[in-house]
């Protein structure tokens, strides 16, 4: 039987803004645990500044790549240069259990928002800090775009052909990986805290964890001594006879390898002395890949899908975007939620990949600019119609 | 066992962060998930998982078939010597786990197995759906012994859906996501990352997966199911892509060291006297002020050359065409081709010109970075005479340590610890089960 969400009651006071923070926010957030989006409109968070916009529109409110990083969230506007502005972030933080921000460096000691700030607030107060390099050490100062932590971990040297310059994985890879980590140390910190009463503040570097991700790498070059040139044997794809069309084949054994050359009518192949064994195609795997591409540059992607599938052959589409979204794979898993936004409309939500039996998440839209204020300022903060109104009107709430 | 006494002389550097405030206060630091026991069942698929259990605490036991978990033949190897007990990919995603042998496919070792269950609170494995049903191990089995266990399964395209059943590696999981798509040169195939990323990121969501279902334990007193897929974890991690095409019906193709500007492209990659860094003109007015300032650092080494001819804040960069962009482009290569990487960092750093070096794994295992943040873990693997330096922490704190514990467990390395010790199996059961194939 399906139950409730199973975060719920985690109090989060969300300071983060554009990429690594919000997207680990929304994770907690999908699954329950009520987070509070803490920005302004005196310096919106980039991602509602950046497209693809519903219908090609320019609004703070109908950004895709704001809808996908933060679902599931209240959003409550506070202007921090405001006078009033600190005491009410510090109410915040009276509030939550756990607050997480990845500003430029310093940013949260000058405002007066420090672990040490906090922790007077709220002596058990969990903190999380997001940079890309760490809070301390030669990068601490560093700042870069989604692409910095990619180049500065090695994963943009493992990555491309290695007669070329190094590939920037394509999709922004440390604001993938480091919320990842984000989530664990708030989930781990909130074991801790329920144990032992004590909260923590937490440094994480992009850096760091995107070097747990290609760590055989680095221990080949500290066992071996060796720099390994990773890019010199690129896997890629077998082209098939459409323009740009693409499929991947994994022969694992010597019994696929039999059922491979059948399939595509070369047994002569299996008497090939290249290629005997998985050792000895690997040694000759650039003549092995022209074969096989020669293969399959005669035949449609369909049909080279369809006879490996026959022989029990590993073998699969590049699919674009658009073949994505037909595929009855991710359709079924739901990978994406369609909800109701106020602005956007319907549209796709994330829906996360783990599904839990017991407990599933419970995706909401993303919110607007300043859409909670109200909620989030006169119940979670237990604030007066007065106070709020005062403060309202004083422009606090910008 | 060889544990690892390993305390970082000061987690935060208090002299980098005179008034910053978050010193170590404590001398002792401790593990975050303490006495939380694992069972381990993958293979290359969910390693990552139970490694970053351990790493916070949990103690991880690794379950391998008699003879070894095939996976301990992958590549690369200690000395390159091709041997389960000198893999560096095992190694790298192993460590801080214990390790033992059970043939779970006998019926000997399915009741050895429900022992250990009984007394686990987590398994992770990533055997195809069903296979463990069909031993009478799945999650309705395991629960009525445990009721509080909580089973995580990591496959290619989790336990639902159409090609549940099927077989993919982590070249094809990149393929149907539609990362590959855009990933590489366009005149040549598309291609993956490098080494298994869709595996990490699996592993890494089921961490997550497992820490909520432990929330939930914690108030309800129950366990669940967790089903995790490597497909949907990287079908996320494509949002740029969906994104594109959802909202604007825009399919990329792979533009290898360029990346979209408007409707053109701008390059991101650009070579230096001794490697590659990152860095891009970007359009909004604190990016100009970056180009601007970059501009002005060039031209005192006169080398801004046609640059100085525009006047950029009456410009949109998205609007000019790619020729054009391309003759800028040359002057500013012609710069970086001047300086070393350590000159272009501190660059950046001096004027934010945001702008990152490519490291290669050299220059992170060498440099200084992640020496001062005491990243590095020597971890002692006696039998090879040797320590082998190895990523560490998963992240640092004030409170607690998460750090590699010990290497990665040999081959049965701890059957006499477990079956012996802890279920009370004599030394006579212990050999006759080894003969027979069970241990």
């Amino acid at each position: 039987m399906l139950g409730k969400p199973a975060l719920q009651g985690i109090k989060i006071a969300d300071f983060s803004w554009v990429g690594a923070g919000p997207r680990a926010t929304k994770d907690l957030g999908d699954h329950g645990a009520t987070v509070v989006k803490i920005e302004s409109s005196k310096r919106v968070d980039l991602t509602r500044l950046t497209s693809p916009f519903k219908d090609g529109k320019f609004n703070v409110n109908s950004s895709g790549f704001f809808v996908h990083q933060n679902s599931s969230k209240y959003s409550a506007t506070l202007n921090l240069q405001h006078p009033k502005g600190i005491e009410i972030a510090k109410r915040f933080v009276a509030w939550s259990d756990v607050v997480l921000e990845n500003y430029g460096y310093g940013f949260m000691e000058r405002m007066g928002l420090s672990y040490n700030d906090l922790m007077k607030v709220k002596p058990d107060i969990i903190m999380v800090s997001i940079s890309i390099g760490g809070r301390t050490g030669p990068l601490a100062n560093f700042r870069g775009y989604g692409n910095a932590a990619a180049a500065l971990s090695g994963h943009a040297e493992l990555t491309g052909w290695p007669d070329r310059s190094p590939l920037i994985p394509p999709i922004t890879f440390g604001d993938i990986i480091t919320p990842l980590f984000a989530v664990i140390a708030v989930l781990a910190a909130v074991e801790y805290k329920n144990r032992t009463g004590k909260g923590q503040y937490i440094d994480i570097s992009q850096l760091e964890t995107m070097v747990q991700f290609i760590a055989p790498a680095y221990l080949d070059y500290c066992a071996n001594v060796r720099k390994q040139s990773p890019r010199a044997v690129p896997h890629g794809a077998f082209p098939c006879k459409e323009e740009n069309s693409w499929c991947t084949i994994v022969v694992a054994d010597n019994n696929e390898w039999q059922r491979f050359c059948e399939a595509i009518g070369r047994e002569d192949l299996l008497r090939d002395p290249r290629f005997k064994t998985f050792a000895d195609r690997k040694t000759h795997e650039d003549e092995l890949e022209e074969i096989v591409a020669n293969w399959t540059k005669t035949n449609t992607k369909e049909m080279v899908l369809d006879k490996l599938k026959k022989a029990g052959i590993e073998a699969y589409p590049v699919q674009n975007a658009k073949e994505l979204f037909e595929d009855p794979q991710f359709i079924e898993r739901e990978v994406f939620v369609k909800l109701h936004h106020p602005v956007i409309g319907s549209c796709n939500h994330q829906s996360p990949p783990m599904k839990l039996s017991k407990t599933p998440p419970d995706v909401r839209p993303a919110p607007c600019l300043g859409e909670h204020n109200y909620y989030v300022y006169t119940e979670l903060l237990g604030m007066s119609q007065e106070e709020f109104v005062e403060l309202l009107n004083k422009g606090v709430f910008e | 066992v060889s544990r690892m006494n390993h305390t970082p002389k000061a987690i935060i550097n208090e002299e980098a962060h005179e008034g910053r405030g978050i010193a170590n206060r404590n001398e002792e630091v401790y593990p975050m998930l303490n006495s939380l026991r694992v069972l381990d069942l993958t293979d290359e698929k969910g390693f990552l998982c139970g490694k970053i259990l351990a790493e916070l605490g949990a103690d991880v036991i690794k379950v391998e078939r008699p003879g070894g978990d095939p996976s301990r033949m992958i590549g690369p190897f200690f000395h390159d010597e091709v041997d389960p007990e000198k893999s560096l990919y095992w190694f790298a995603y192993n460590s801080s786990k214990r390790g033992i042998t059970l043939n779970i496919e006998a019926e000997k070792g399915r009741e050895l197995f429900k022992r250990l269950v009984y007394a686990a609170d987590v398994v992770i494995e990533s055997f195809p759906p069903d296979y463990l049903e069909g031993l009478g191990l799945g999650y309705r089995e395991l629960s009525s012994l445990n009721p509080r266990i909580i089973i995580t399964s990591i496959t290619p395209f989790g336990h639902t859906g159409p090609r549940k059943d099927y077989k993919a590696s982590d070249i094809s999981l990149m393929a149907l996501s539609g990362i590959m798509s855009v990933t590489g040169d366009s005149d040549r195939s598309p291609l993956r990352f490098g080494l298994d990323q869709s595996y990490c990121l699996a592993g890494t969501h089921a961490v997550i997966g497992i820490l909520i279902a432990l929330h939930h334990h914690r108030i309800s007193g129950e366990g669940q199911h967790i089903d995790v897929s490597a497909f949907d974890s990287l079908c996320l991690a494509n949002f740029w892509e969906t994104i594109k095409w959802e909202y604007e019906k825009r399919i990329v193709n792979r533009s290898g060291d360029r990346m979209g500007r408007g409707m053109g492209t701008t390059r991101q990659v650009w070579k230096c006297k001794d490697g590659y860094l990152t860095w891009v003109i970007l359009g909004g007015k604190e990016e100009m002020k970056i180009f601007i300032t970059m501009i002005e650092i060039m031209d005192k080494e006169g080398m801004a050359g046609n640059l100085k001819s525009v006047e950029w804040e009456k410009v949109h960069i998205s609007r000019i065409p790619d020729d054009e962009m391309s003759r800028y482009e040359e002057v500013i290569a012609a710069f970086f081709m001047k300086h070393t990487k350590n000159e272009l960092e501190q660059l950046s750093l001096k004027y934010n010109l945001r702008l990152s070096i490519i490291n290669d794994i050299v220059d992170n295992a060498e440099g200084e970075t992640l020496a001062f943040r005491e990243y590095w873990t020597d971890v002692d693997y006696p039998e090879l005479s040797t320590a082998i330096k190895s990523p560490g922490h998963l992240f640092l704190s004030n409170e607690v340590k998460t750090q590699v514990r010990f290497r990665a467990p040999r081959i049965g390395e701890h059957n006499n610890e477990i079956f012996e010790k802890e279920l009370g199996l004599s030394r006579q059961e212990m050999s006759d089960l080894k003969r027979i194939g069970i241990l």
